[in-house]
């Protein structure tokens, strides 16, 4: 095998990809300097290091998210400058992310083809064919879900699956896989490792990046070693044992790493009693004395996290108890646990420690702000005194208070974070990877301070990966496998061995958990219900309405009235759909009605001018306005790094102003252009109006667009998550450029039958028109938060809200009473979306506990 | 910024605010008359300007115009005081609140700018005289007038209005209703619903549409309102309706042109150009105290000819016509 | 010294410039600019839009929008009217008033706090339907006899100066406002929420409660701005300060406040403020119109963000390239 391996080694001695003394820096912050390292065909290259080391920096420079600020990323051997991920993908580069770049709102085999989908004679996307190959990916890998299931239902280690999956689907010369074993079980970790076996007898190169030596030594033909953004070393796998490679990582020997530490136990203060929460962890006991150090130890998503956010107050636990001093407490938030005298230092530094827009002292004093403010006015100076002495006995190296903490490098925002949470003064610290991405100097300080706080009385749980560091800093270990606690061990009695068999072998929590997922169609068809139930409530609702309406007034279904009534919603659909687009991206166009102003006004004014090409020039003209509005709103958003609500709330009053300079109060009267025109949108065609048709069929172009290429699925997946679409090589500024503009053309087209239909014309057309649509688009079940929205939900959600118009007058209803009425039924509409949704949030939690 | 703000208004409270002429001044030469329609580039006000600008270059003087983007009172506020603080000699409003503009109008009164209303009434302690395009009772009385010919003189019939809170409308809509109550040659008519177009063409056609449907027997909808009558005209046209409800109202002529040649439709209006004209004409008379809005005061209105103020400082331009395929042709906006 | 300026933002340095530069220009080219009858009815013409901003710098501080406060504004201002037609007296009314906007901000916190909702969609919703109550409550009609007091207050100055009363309530509350979130743990709390939601949650601040203090804050400010401007047009009325939402929201917007949340303070707020006022006068008095000065106000606010941002790119590049010097050398 060895031998095999060298003969093709030797036979393709080139190198794919890889980088030449580069150097990236972010903001302040160096991440990696002057790094240079190659992967080669058939062989996979283990980068180590600990974390904030620079391994992601390095996996998103070959990967194409990063550009280097120094140096170069090479193929071939030739430096090459990758604009963005979809650069490198080009170049033959697939990478699994660490977290990964997956869209909530698509199906998994969108998830695993977007981008590269296989296509159909006609050139659109063949999701037959690519549901079908990624249902033999799925196999390959243990993944045993239906292709078409929606993502967002699944759980986190499947979402890790179908990451691995997108990534080997791109059938590309080189690998990149960024700890995708991190959230994975044993089992499913083995069938990665057999996949990428197989790839390797392919000459694919590859890069690994974990944290597990097991896996590393296993997997790797090459291990190349960082330490604080330096490359240290790349030997064979042979030339290393593991305790070098560890040293190599912390830069010295472990033994030295750890305080030595009198154990001297206090009081028990903490206790809790079957603490469980669905989906997170169950049946949890553990005990903390004062002066103790616990360790809680397992992988990542084994509920270690989950019961620190319970024992905080920021999740509630739905059975068992917390005891402090031996009292029973609830805590309903994160400030009762702070009056419990807890502190937690978070995982996630920037997520959920530190604002990092914020100087150093905002940060420090957030949670003991009251003491700065002695009588009621916040005193910065005061502030300072209180946390001045934290920082300065962590030996916090900084500019001054006001410094942003996102200038300071990892080691020095943790010992904010620290200094932050000491200042309340806590009984009880619960560090969640304090270590985490932080220099070695830095942890020692930081494992000598959880020492000292122990030896002072302070009861501390500590949270950690490394295992080292577990073992050498704690008192007693529980260990979790998947929200059980599965071995407890005291100091002396763990090994890393020991730890690592309790939170990796299989038991019968595990089998509990794979129970749940046995009805591989359930979350497929509980995904559909709720889409089904989306639409139904809203033909529901409209029928409440319709109904009652037609047996009062049976004309309400007259012939003429519904003709009146498609004409309208012809009109408002055309709009809705512009801002459809534009919102799956997570925009908005609050122009909308401005724009169809300007272009239903030089459309007719068009007219006016060429009698003789009426209709094309009317139509022409409104879209190439409609078209450059949008663009222009386009532009503004992606170029100029402006929030669209600000762009379009200010390009309204610009193209309305606009309109009414050009205008100068004329008015185009039904008179003044001629009577084609008027008649273009009223023409029937088989008794159906033209307007109604021309709707349709821009319906019908949308859905081919939306559904049918891949440019559809990529306006989605930019709404579900823009900065996952960007790492998957998803130009996401050119689509949401591209949405506007079509929303624009949209506009235009309405604005020109708008012209068309109402005959007079001025430069107030359409004014306020922007919150109807936006209402329509709303009720229709259209995602303000982007990535969500069906044609169908909207063509009802514009018909609701007409037919509620129509029908109120027609039961002769105060028309006074409109106003009103249409504001409930925007409330009543999200209120049920927001139902629907928590319903399912909660159905899915319930499934996978 | 509260201290620039501050000291901005500090500055304010210094400077002597005594620099204008006083209410009783009499102009020698034509002065500036500031013109106030509801709304910015409205066509209707537009049309106005133009007799103002043509009665500017007879007798002198200067006509200004500008309007608020919202046809609300308080953005009409801002123009008031702007045109005070440029020293026009007469403002000419066309209010959007008869009362809610009046504090504001009394202010600029008492720096020595004189007011008056056109087209839309202003409360009548704000202004020296209204200028009228035509008596309101008689606007009302034409337009039901005009429905009971179309219809025979009996039936349901609706209202199309524009806002809820459009004053002329609110007005128009009480007479007619009293007119029914009082007059028994209405007494076979009904009015059976009041709706609101909201100054859209897309809601006026649905609206119409949407009384047909709900008023099978509906013989006529009124539409007192500029751009409501050609938009129901054109939605009933569309639905094959028109004719069957006649349609009657407030709409300038050349919009409805079409439904007046072939009878579908008949009009009220009167000439909006003669109604800037003689506004004109009336603000530089009150200028320069040749009257000053008392009844029966008397002036000259150039090709208009001899005017008389009428009770309340009311003048009315002239009897409403109704608009036929005949006199169509007088008619330019 | 040196403290004070560098507390000085480049944000609003800018707006200080340009007031100043349209204020310098407009003292000297246009006639009558610097009246005090001018001035003065500049500060009253903004007296609601000056109460409004203040809550709505909080509420986008802190990542939401309050689109229904012009709403609410227009139906406070309509149960102030009722309530006094009905004869109740001044100094029961105005609590009553303050307490109902306070509920219909409530309405709108609770939705957003409690149901998780969009703030956008949420505001977008009840701006109908607080609006449509108006119109069901009071109809086409209006209600303008009110006490003399009231109409007093709305018109008059304060004696011996060109300051009308209608600012005073602004020119009370804005140093409170400022005061609480520059000066206060409160407002400190709100910066954080706005910056980053979750470690806000983290950090022991009440996020739920103090989103819905917040919109409850936005419809009390909404009722005094609605009993303001009662009083300044001696009018009641459902379709008061219709559509004033959007320029409060364009004022705040303007003022340096992102949409993401944590960034802005009330100087630029207030600074914007006066800005906008001055530029909407000085082209009235060039006869400018209404639909023109929105095209130029929406160039201003797209020009001003633009220039910030490249500012801002400017300041990062700066940045990064003095790390690298340091930590090479």
């Amino acid at each position: 095998m060895n031998a095999h391996r060298d003969v093709q080694r030797e036979a393709a001695a080139g190198a794919p990809i890889g980088l030449t003394g580069v150097t990236k820096a972010f903001g302040g912050t160096i991440a990696i300097r002057d790094v240079s390292f190659d992967l080669r065909p058939g062989e996979v290259l283990a980068l180590l290091g600990e974390n904030g080391a620079g391994k992601s920096t390095c996996v998103k420079l070959l990967a194409g998210v990063y550009a280097p600020t120094e140096g170069s990323v090479h193929v071939d051997r030739h430096p090459v400058a990758f604009r963005s991920p979809h650069d490198a993908q080009a170049a033959g580069v697939a990478v699994m992310h660490q977290h990964p770049g997956l869209f909530p709102d698509l199906s998994v085999a969108e998830n695993i083809y977007l981008g590269h989908v296989p296509r159909d004679r006609f050139g659109g996307i063949d999701m037959a064919a690519a549901s079908e190959k990624a249902g033999t990916i799925l196999a390959t890998i243990g993944l045993d879900v239906p292709p078409e299931t929606l993502l967002g239902t699944l759980r986190t280690s499947e979402q890790q699956l179908v990451e691995i999956a997108r990534a080997l689907s791109l059938d590309a010369r080189v690998l990149i896989m960024d700890e995708p074993t991190a959230a994975l079980s044993q089992r499913e970790v083995t069938r990665l490792f057999a996949v990428v076996d197989d790839l390797r007898a392919r000459g694919v190169a590859m890069m690994f990046v974990g944290h597990r030596m097991d896996e590393i030594f296993h997997v790797a033909d090459r291990i190349a070693v960082l330490r604080d953004g330096r490359l240290i070393d790349v030997c064979g796998k042979a030339e290393l044992s593991r305790g070098r490679a560890i040293s190599m990582m912390v830069g010295r020997e472990l033994t030295e790493l750890y305080p030595e530490r009198t154990q001297s136990r206090g009081d028990l203060v903490l206790e809790t009693r079957g603490l469980s929460r669905a989906g997170a962890f169950s049946g949890i006991d553990l005990t903390l004395h004062a002066g103790e150090v616990l360790g809680l130890g397992g992988l990542v998503g084994s509920g270690r996290t989950e019961i620190a956010r319970a024992l905080f107050g920021i999740d509630r636990p739905d059975a068992g108890s917390i005891l402090i001093d031996g009292r029973p407490v609830r805590f309903a938030s994160a400030i009762d646990a702070m009056r419990a005298r807890i502190a937690y230092v978070s995982e996630d530094r920037l997520g959920q420690s530190l604002v990092t827009d914020f100087s150093i002292l905002d940060n420090a004093i957030l949670p003991s702000l009251d003491r700065a403010a002695p009588r009621g006015l916040y005193s910065a100076g005061r502030a300072t005194e209180l946390v001045s002495g934290f920082l300065r006995q962590m030996k916090l190296r900084f500019a001054g208070y006001q410094q942003p903490v996102k200038e300071l490098s990892g080691g020095n925002q943790q010992k904010v974070v620290l200094a932050k949470w000491l200042r309340t003064e806590p009984r009880i610290l619960i560090l969640d990877e304090p270590t985490q991405g932080i220099d070695v100097g830095s942890k020692a300080e930081v494992h000598a301070m959880i020492a000292d706080l122990a030896r002072q009385g302070m009861a501390i749980i500590l949270i950690s990966s490394e295992m080292p560091e577990l073992i050498g800093m704690c008192d007693r270990i529980i260990v979790l496998r998947e929200g059980h606690k599965t071995a407890e061990f005291a100091k002396g009695e763990a090994s890393q061995e020991k730890v690592l068999e309790a939170a990796t072998t299989s038991d019968i929590a595990k089998a509990s958990i794979h129970s749940a997922n046995d009805e591989p169609g359930a979350g497929k068809s509980g995904r559909l219900d709720f889409l089904k139930r989306r639409e139904l409530g809203l033909l529901a609702a409209m029928l409440a309405v319709v109904i009652p309406v037609a047996v009062i007034n049976p004309r309400m279904i007259s012939a003429a009235n519904l003709t009146a009534v498609s004409m309208d919603a012809a009109l408002l659909i055309v709009a809705a759909l512009a801002q459809m687009l534009v919102l799956i991206t997570r925009n908005i166009d609050l122009s909308i009605g401005s724009v169809i102003g300007l272009s239903a006004y030089m459309a007719a004014s068009a007219v006016q001018a060429f009698p003789n090409g009426d209709i094309l020039v009317g139509l022409s003209v409104a879209c190439l306005v409609g078209l450059a509005a949008g663009l222009l709103n386009g532009l503004v958003v992606t170029r100029g790094q402006i929030p669209s609500i600000v762009v379009t709330l200010a390009s309204m009053s610009i193209y309305r102003g606009f309109n009414s300079l050009w205008a100068a109060g004329n008015q185009v009267s039904a008179d003044e252009v001629t009577q084609r025109w008027l008649d273009m949108t009223g023409y029937r065609m088989l008794g159906i109006p033209l307007i109604v048709v021309i709707a349709a069929l821009v319906l019908l172009a949308a859905y081919v667009l939306l559904y049918r290429t891949s440019f559809g699925r990529e306006l989605f997946a930019v709404g579900s998550n823009p900065d996952g679409a960007r790492l998957i090589g998803i130009p996401a500024d050119r689509r949401i450029l591209a949405a506007f503009a079509i929303a624009g053309l949209l506009g235009g087209l309405c604005g020109a039958l708008w012209a068309s239909r109402y005959a007079t014309i001025d430069a107030r057309v359409a004014v306020g028109f922007e919150l109807t649509v936006i209402a329509s688009a709303v009720v229709g079940g259209v995602a303000i938060r982007g990535g969500a929205g069906t044609l169908l939900g909207l063509t009802l959600g514009a018909l609701t809200l007409l037919f509620i118009r129509n029908g109120l007058t027609l039961v002769r209803v105060d028309p006074l009473w409109l106003q009103a009425v249409y504001g409930l039924v925007i409330l009543i509409a999200i209120g049920i979306d927001a139902l629907i949704v928590r319903r399912g949030r909660q159905a899915k939690r319930g499934k996978s506990s | 910024m509260k201290s620039l703000g501050l000291a901005l208004l500090a500055t304010a409270a210094f400077l002597a605010p005594t620099t204008f002429a006083t209410a009783d001044e009499c102009a020698k030469e034509p002065v500036t008359v500031g013109f106030l329609p509801k709304l910015d580039t409205d066509p209707y006000f537009k049309a106005a300007q133009l007799g103002a600008e043509e009665a500017a270059r007879e007798i002198g003087g200067k006509a200004i115009q500008v309007a608020p983007s919202q046809a609300t009172a308080d953005a009409q506020i801002e123009f008031i005081n702007s045109l005070v603080s440029q020293q026009v000699g007469v403002i000419a409003i066309s209010g959007n609140d008869a009362n809610a503009v009046a504090p504001a109008l009394k202010r600029a009164a008492k720096q020595g700018v004189r007011i008056i209303s056109y087209d839309s009434d202003v409360a009548a302690d704000a202004r020296s005289i209204f200028v009228n395009q035509a008596l309101g009772s008689s606007l009302a009385e034409m337009m039901l007038e005009s429905a009971f010919n179309l219809t025979g003189g009996e039936g349901e019939f609706a209202i199309l209005s524009s806002t809820p809170t459009a004053t002329n409308q609110n007005a128009w809509i009480e007479l007619i209703k009293g007119k029914l109550a009082g007059d028994a040659k209405f007494a076979k008519m009904k009015l059976v619903q009041v709706a609101y177009g909201e100054e859209s063409e897309q809601v006026n056609q649905q609206q119409a549409l949407a009384l047909v449907q709900a008023f099978p027997n509906l013989k006529a909808i009124i539409v007192p309102a500029g751009i409501g009558l050609p938009a129901a005209a054109r939605a009933l046209e569309e639905a094959g309706m028109i004719g069957k409800v006649k349609l009657t109202g407030l709409a300038p002529a050349t919009l409805i042109a079409k439904y007046i040649k072939d009878g579908a439709a008949q009009d009220i209006w009167w000439n909006v150009s003669d109604l800037g004209y003689l506004t004109y004409q009336t603000a530089q008379a009150l200028a320069q105290c040749k009257i000053t809005g008392k009844d029966g005061d008397k002036f000259s209105a150039g090709r208009l000819g001899e005017y008389t103020i009428g009770a309340k400082g009311e003048l009315i331009l002239g009897p409403a016509k109704i608009v036929t395929p005949d006199n169509l042709a007088e008619f330019k906006f | 010294m040196k403290k004070l300026l560098a507390s000085i933002d480049f944000w609003d340095l800018l707006l200080a410039a340009a007031c100043a530069l349209v204020f310098g220009y407009a003292a000297v080219f246009v006639p009558n600019f610097l009246s005090g009858f001018n001035l003065s009815q500049l500060a009253a013409s903004v007296s609601e839009k000056a109460l409004l901003i203040l809550p709505m710098t909080l509420l986008i501080i802190v990542r939401e929008i309050d689109l229904s406060i012009a709403s609410v504004l227009a139906l406070s201002s309509v149960i102030f009217g009722l309530l006094l037609q009905a004869g109740t007296p001044m100094p029961v009314a105005i609590p009553l008033t303050l307490l109902f906007g306070g509920i219909l901000g409530a309405f709108n916190g609770f939705l957003v706090s409690s149901l998780a909702l969009q703030s956008l969609v949420v505001t977008l919703g009840t701006m109908a339907l607080y609006r449509g109550l108006g119109y069901i409550l009071l109809g086409t009609g209006s209600i303008n006899v009110l006490p003399p007091s009231l109409v007093d207050f709305g018109i008059d100055n304060v004696p011996g100066t060109q300051i009308p009363q209608t600012i005073l309530p602004f020119l009370v509350l804005a140093p409170i406002f400022a005061v609480v979130l520059q000066k206060t743990p409160t407002g400190k709390r709100i910066y954080a929420l706005g910056g980053n939601p979750e470690v806000a949650r983290y950090s022991g601040i009440r996020t739920r409660r103090m989103v819905l203090g917040l919109f409850i804050t936005s419809g009390v400010m909404a009722a005094i701005a609605g009993m303001v401007y009662t009083a300044r047009l001696s009018n009641a009325r459902a379709n008061n300060a219709l559509g004033m939402e959007l320029d409060v929201i364009t004022i705040v917007l303007l003022g340096g406040v992102s949409v993401f949340g944590g960034k802005g303070k009330l100087t630029g707020v207030m600074l914007a403020l006066v800005l906008i006022a001055i530029v909407r006068n000085v082209l009235a008095l060039n006869q400018i119109g209404g639909d023109a000065q929105g095209m130029i106000i929406g160039l201003l606010l797209i020009g001003s963000l633009l220039v910030g941002n490249y500012w801002r790119s400017f300041e990062e590049a700066q940045s990064r390239s003095r790390a690298l010097r340091e930590t090479k050398g």
